[in-house]
């Protein structure tokens, strides 16, 4: 019952947990703008729209993935924040970081060789049949 | 108890709460509904938003008994391990070695990453 994630599998969680570290992103310089002021409220608006968009895609996402598997995916948030803290805040890479980093991605891709749900709303079918039943009847999502 | 020991303490049950939302967000994920809004504004959740959101106010509580900022950050992982735990007993995920493995990695990678 139990198969290895698929490459698509893959490429859409982290395109979720990297919409989800942007979050941070929006922190920082919602965290730089003086209280109720225009920048203020964009950069809070900003985090809960994408907070929002996180949301409704890890909803889908969970639908044939462990949670288990999916939720450890989000240790990449460090990969991501780093790359966002270097080339947005121009934040200096320590080879500390560099370590870490890598062994959350070695981790992450040892922990994905197991794990796609059986269970789940469109347990038959092929891979491609349900992303593309998913896409019918999620909409838009 | 110190203030590191009221920040373990908070960073416990905000990661408790924060992984039984994961389950309830999976448990809505299992089921079929019949319209894609459905799948969202069922009990299940906004249950497990509503959870989330406690565990964030928890979180930032935690910031405020934290010896230094990266004390949180590496509490949080515990959440990769409750939620490794609550997906066993609930939906009967198995703890396979490569998911052991997996986490080991994870983890080290982390307090390398803050420590």
């Amino acid at each position: 019952m139990k198969k290895k994630l698929t490459w698509k599998d893959i490429c859409i969680l982290q395109g979720i947990v990297m919409i989800f570290s942007l979050t941070s992103v929006t922190a920082k310089f919602a965290s730089g703008q003086a209280a109720f002021t225009r920048g203020f409220f964009l950069f809070y608006g900003l985090e809960v729209v994408i907070l929002g968009v996180y949301a409704l895609l890890w909803q889908q996402a969970i639908k044939r993935i462990d949670i288990s598997i999916a939720y450890a995916n989000k240790a990449m948030v460090l990969l991501w924040g780093l790359l966002w803290s270097v080339m947005i805040f121009h934040d200096s890479v320590t080879p500390k970081k560099i370590a870490g980093v890598l062994f959350v991605i070695a981790g992450v891709c040892v922990l994905n060789r197991d794990g796609r749900s059986g269970e789940g709303p469109q347990a038959s079918g092929t891979d491609a049949d349900q992303w593309k039943t998913e896409r019918k009847e999620g909409g838009k999502s | 108890m110190s203030n590191l020991q009221i920040c373990i303490l908070i960073m416990i049950c905000s990661e408790l709460i924060a992984s039984s939302s994961q389950i309830l967000l999976k448990k809505s994920a299992g089921i079929r509904y019949d319209s894609w809004l459905r799948e969202y504004l069922n009990k299940w959740v906004i249950a497990g938003y509503l959870m989330l959101f406690v565990s964030m106010l928890l979180t930032i509580r935690a910031y405020a008994y934290a010896d230094s900022y990266m004390n949180v950050p590496v509490l949080e992982t515990m959440g990769y391990i409750f939620v490794m735990l609550l997906g066993r007993i609930f939906f009967g995920e198995k703890i396979t070695r490569n998911k052991i493995a997996g986490m080991i990695l994870i983890l080290t990678g982390i307090l390398i990453f803050y420590l």
